[in-house]
C-alpha cells in the first residue's frame, strides 16, 4: 500500500529536480518499478486507501482493485521502458521534458487508481495537457500538437458530461458501487474511444504520434490509449453490459481496424505507419471487448470471459510490442536524422544490431509469428470471432462475422504493412550514411528488456493468462502438462500452446542451425542487376514501390493521385476521414468570421466590460 | 528405305568437321554437359561480335552442344570479355564479374586491335582461357568445348 504513495512521490520528485535531467528521468524509472511493485501487491490483495473529505457528498479516495492492478501492470513495464530510455534520449531536449513526462506519468498512474471520478478526471487532464506540452517540445510541431489537445479536450467534456449524469443518478463521486444510464455509457464511450484513436475520430493521432519526440510517441500510442481501454471497462463495470454497447463496439472496433491496417500499408512516414498501427490495434481490442460484452449481455459466460481475456492479451501486447516499435525507430530517426522509410534504410549496419533487432521482433510480433505475444493474442481474437456463433441474437451473430472478416482482413494487411517497415529500415539496402554518435547504453538496454518481455510473455502466455485471474482456460491435453495449453471454450473449441511451440520450434531450429553453421554456407551479396552500372538513389526497389500495387488496386479508397512538379513526381495518397475535418474547420472559420463581422464588431474592451458586469450581477443575484 | 537414317544423320553431318583450337585452356571441372554464358563487350571492333553470333546459326549451332547464353551474368557459369577494356568500360566489368555466381570462369577474347588495357593486366579472378589475335566463330567453339570439357 505504501508503494503507491512513493510511486507518486518518486514521481513529483523526479518533476522537481528537472535541472539534472538524468537524475530526473532516472527517479521516473524508481517510480515505474514501484508502480510495478504496486500492481503486483494489488492484484494479490486489492485494497482502498486514503478517503479525503472535502465536504459533504464530496470526497476523494484511491485504491487498486482487480482491474486496475493489471492495467497498472502493463502500464508500468512500458513506463519503465520509455523512462529508461528517455535517459539517453532527452539529452537531445530541453529541460522541460523531464517535468512534463514525470507529470504526465503520475496522471496516467492517477487515472488508474482513482476510485472517484474527480480524481479520475484530474489525472486524466494533466495526462492530456502534459502530453500536449511534451509534443510541443518537437519543433514545428505546433499545429498537431494543438490537434491532439482539441481532441482530448472533446474527451474531457464527453467524460465530465458523462460524470455529471453519474452524480444525477447516485448523488455521488464514487465509481464504486454505482449504477449508470445509458447516457453515462454513451458519453464515456465517446470520450475513451477518441482517446484509443478509434475511426473516425484517430485522424489527431497520426499527427501527433508522428511529430512528438519517439519517447513520448511510444508514451502516446501504449499507454495513453491503455488509459482509453481501462476506462471502457471501468465505464462497463459501472453501467452494466448491454447487447447494443456490444454491437457499437463491434462496429466501430472492426471498422477501425481495417482503416488503421488500411492506410499502415500506404503510409510513407516512419512513424506514420506505427500510428495507423496502433489504431488497428485499438480497434481489435475494441471490437474483442465489444464482443465479450455481447455475448454476457445474453448470459454465455465462457464466451465472455474468454472474449474478456482477449482483450486483456491483446492490450498486453499492443501496449509492450508498440512501445518496442516506437523507441527502436525513434532510435534510428535519431540517429540517422531522417523522417521516411525509405531513407533509414540499413539500420542493422548504420545504427546498432539491437535497435534492427527490435525492430524485427516487434514487427514480428505485429505480423502474428509463434511463438510471440502477437500471435497468442490474434490467434485468441479469431477464435473469439469463431465462437461468436454461440450467441442467440441473429443481429450480433451477423455483426460478429461481418466484424470477424475486416479482421482477419486487417491481420493480414498488418502484416503486410509490417514487413514494409522492418524489410526496408531493419534489413534494407545499406545506404552508406553514417549515423551520428548519441549515447545510446540504457536505449540499447530497454529495448533488450522489452524484446525480452515480448519473446517470454508469448511463449509463458499461458502463465501470464493465469496471473490475469482465469485459470478455467487452462488445461492439459494429450500429453502436454496442465497449465501450458489455453482452451478457447468448453467443451474444447481450439487450442493453442505456445509454450510447446517454442520447445518444439527449439528442438526443430537447433538442429538445422547446427547443420548450417557446419557446413559454413556463404552467401553473396550484390546490388540488382542493373547491365553493369551503379545503382543510383533512385533506381532502388523503393518502399512506396512496395505497397503501389494495392494503393492502385484500391485507388477509390485511397484517394491515389500521382502529383507532377517541376522535376519530381510522386503518388500520394490521403486519408478520406481528414478531409471531413477539414470541412469542418473550414465551415467553423467561416462561421466565426462571419458572426464577428455582423454580430461582434464592437471593440474588444467593451466586451470584457461586458463580461464582468455579467460576473458581477450574477454574483449578486446568487447571494 | 533410304540407307542414311541407319547410321545417323546427325553422326554423317556434323562429326565431319572438327572444332580445334590452338589456345589453351583450362577444363570448368565443376559442369557436367551444359554450360550458361553470359558475353560482355567492352570494346572490340565489332568483328569478335559477328563471330560470337555466327555460334548460334545453323552451321556451328552451339545449343546442340548444351551451351547457351544466360540473359543476365547471375544465370551464367562463363564470362565472356570481347575485346580490350576502354576506360569507361572497367568499372562495368568489374560489376558484372561481382554480379557472377560462385565458381565462374572468364574467357578472354581480345581481338585484333592495340586499343584498350590488356585485360590480363586488370587481375581478372579465374580466367581459364585467353584468345589472342581475331578467333574464327568455329576457333571460339572449340575452345568453349574445351572449358566445357566435351572434346573426347
Amino acid at each position: 500500500m505504501n508503494f503507491m504513495y512513493f510511486t507518486f512521490l518518486f514521481f513529483a520528485f523526479g518533476a522537481l529536480i528537472t535541472f539534472w535531467k538524468k537524475t530526473s528521468y532516472l527517479m521516473a524509472t524508481c517510480a515505474s518499478v514501484l508502480a510495478f511493485i504496486t500492481s503486483i501487491v494489488g492484484l494479490n490483495a486489492p485494497f482502498s486507501s486514503g478517503i479525503y473529505k472535502i465536504f459533504d457528498g464530496f470526497e476523494l479516495s484511491i485504491g487498486i482493485d482487480h482491474t486496475s492492478a493489471i492495467f497498472l501492470l502493463i502500464a508500468s513495464i512500458s513506463w519503465f521502458a520509455i523512462t529508461l530510455y528517455s535517459i539517453d534520449y532527452g539529452v537531445n531536449y530541453s529541460k522541460k521534458m523531464p517535468i512534463f513526462l514525470n507529470t504526465a506519468f503520475l496522471g496516467m498512474f492517477m487515472v488508474l487508481i482513482a476510485k472517484d471520478a474527480i480524481t479520475f478526471i484530474i489525472g486524466w487532464e494533466i495526462a492530456t495537457i502534459f502530453s500536449y506540452l511534451l509534443i510541443m517540445e518537437h519543433k514545428h510541431s505546433f499545429k498537431e500538437a494543438f490537434e491532439f489537445l482539441a481532441f482530448g479536450e472533446v474527451s474531457t467534456i464527453t467524460l465530465l458530461i458523462a460524470f455529471a449524469s453519474l452524480y444525477f443518478k447516485n448523488h455521488s463521486f464514487s465509481l464504486v458501487g454505482v449504477h449508470g444510464t445509458w447516457i453515462f455509457l454513451l458519453m464515456a464511450t465517446i470520450a475513451f474511444m477518441t482517446k484509443m484513436g478509434i475511426f473516425p475520430l484517430h485522424t489527431w493521432l497520426i499527427g501527433a504520434h508522428s511529430k512528438a519526440p519517439s519517447n513520448v510517441s511510444a508514451f502516446l500510442s501504449a499507454p495513453l490509449t491503455l488509459m482509453g481501454v481501462y476506462g471502457l471497462t471501468r465505464a462497463l463495470s459501472i453501467s452494466g453490459r448491454p447487447e447494443w454497447w456490444g454491437i457499437m463496439a463491434m462496429v466501430f472496433g472492426g471498422t477501425s481496424a481495417f482503416w488503421g491496417a488500411l492506410q499502415a500499408v500506404a503510409a510513407k512516414g516512419l512513424k506514420i505507419l506505427p500510428a495507423y498501427s496502433t489504431v488497428e490495434n485499438d480497434g481489435t481490442i475494441l471490437a474483442t471487448l465489444g464482443l465479450s460484452i455481447t455475448a454476457f449481455a445474453f448470459h454465455i459466460n465462457v464466451l465472455g470471459e474468454f472474449a474478456m481475456l482477449t482483450t486483456l492479451i491483446l492490450t498486453f501486447s499492443h501496449v509492450i510490442t508498440k512501445t518496442l516499435l516506437f523507441l527502436a525507430v525513434g532510435h534510428a530517426k535519431e540517429a540517422l536524422n531522417e523522417e521516411s522509410i525509405d531513407n533509414v534504410r540499413g539500420v542493422w549496419k548504420a545504427v546498432g544490431k539491437i535497435p534492427a533487432f527490435s525492430i524485427v521482433i516487434s514487427a514480428l510480433s505485429f505480423s502474428v509469428f509463434p511463438p510471440l505475444i502477437g500471435y497468442v493474442a490474434e490467434w485468441m481474437t479469431l477464435e473469439t470471432l469463431f465462437q461468436s456463433y454461440k450467441i442467440p441474437s441473429m443481429t450480433a451473430r451477423i455483426t460478429a462475422a461481418f466484424i470477424g472478416i475486416l479482421l482477419a482482413l486487417a491481420m493480414g494487411m498488418a502484416a503486410f504493412s509490417m514487413v514494409k517497415l522492418a524489410g526496408y529500415t531493419a534489413l534494407g539496402y545499406d545506404h552508406g550514411k553514417r549515423a551520428k554518435k548519441i549515447p545510446h547504453f540504457n536505449m540499447n538496454l530497454a529495448e533488450i528488456i522489452l524484446v525480452f518481455v515480448i519473446a517470454v510473455a508469448g511463449f509463458l502466455s499461458p502463465l501470464v493468462v493465469r496471473f490475469f485471474g482465469y485459470k478455467e482456460f487452462l488445461s492439459g491435453l494429450l500429453g502436454v502438462p496442465k497449465p501450458y495449453l489455453i482452451l478457447s471454450s468448453h467443451p474444447i473449441f481450439g487450442v493453442v500452446s505456445p509454450t510447446f511451440l517454442a520447445v518444439v520450434l527449439g528442438v526443430l531450429g537447433v538442429f538445422p542451425l547446427i547443420f548450417y553453421l557446419a557446413k559454413g554456407k556463404k552467401v553473396k551479396r550484390v546490388d540488382a542487376w542493373n547491365g553493369g552500372e551503379v545503382l543510383r538513389e533512385v533506381e532502388y526497389f523503393s518502399a512506396p514501390a512496395y505497397s503501389f500495387t494495392l494503393e492502385y488496386i484500391l485507388r477509390k479508397v485511397y484517394a491515389t493521385k500521382e502529383v507532377k512538379e517541376k522535376n519530381k513526381r510522386y503518388v500520394r495518397v490521403k486519408d478520406v476521414v481528414q478531409d471531413m475535418y477539414t470541412g469542418i474547420l473550414v465551415g467553423a472559420r467561416a462561421t466565426s468570421l462571419a458572426l464577428s463581422r455582423t454580430l461582434m464588431n464592437g471593440h474588444v474592451y467593451s466586451y470584457i466590460l461586458y463580461i464582468l458586469a455579467v460576473f458581477v450581477l450574477i454574483f449578486f443575484m446568487v447571494r | 528405305m533410304k540407307w542414311w537414317p541407319v547410321v545417323g544423320m546427325s553422326k554423317m553431318l556434323t562429326e565431319k568437321e572438327k572444332y580445334e583450337s590452338k589456345h589453351e585452356a583450362q577444363k570448368l571441372g565443376l559442369f557436367k554437359r551444359s554450360l550458361h554464358l553470359y558475353m560482355i563487350d567492352v570494346g572490340n571492333s565489332n568483328q569478335l561480335n559477328f563471330e560470337i553470333h555466327a555460334l548460334h546459326t545453323p552451321r556451328y549451332n552451339i545449343h546442340r552442344f548444351g551451351i547457351y547464353f544466360a540473359a543476365s551474368p547471375r544465370h551464367a557459369d562463363l564470362l565472356i570479355v570481347l575485346g580490350r577494356p576502354t576506360k569507361k568500360m572497367i568499372a562495368p566489368l568489374k560489376e558484372t564479374i561481382r554480379q557472377l555466381p560462385t565458381p565462374f570462369g572468364i574467357m578472354l577474347i581480345k581481338g585484333c586491335e592495340e586499343t584498350g588495357t590488356d585485360p590480363e593486366k586488370l587481375n581478372l579472378p579465374n580466367v581459364v582461357a585467353v584468345m589472342d589475335g581475331c578467333p574464327t566463330a568455329s576457333e571460339m567453339l572449340g575452345t568453349l568445348l574445351k572449358i566445357a570439357g566435351r572434346t573426347d
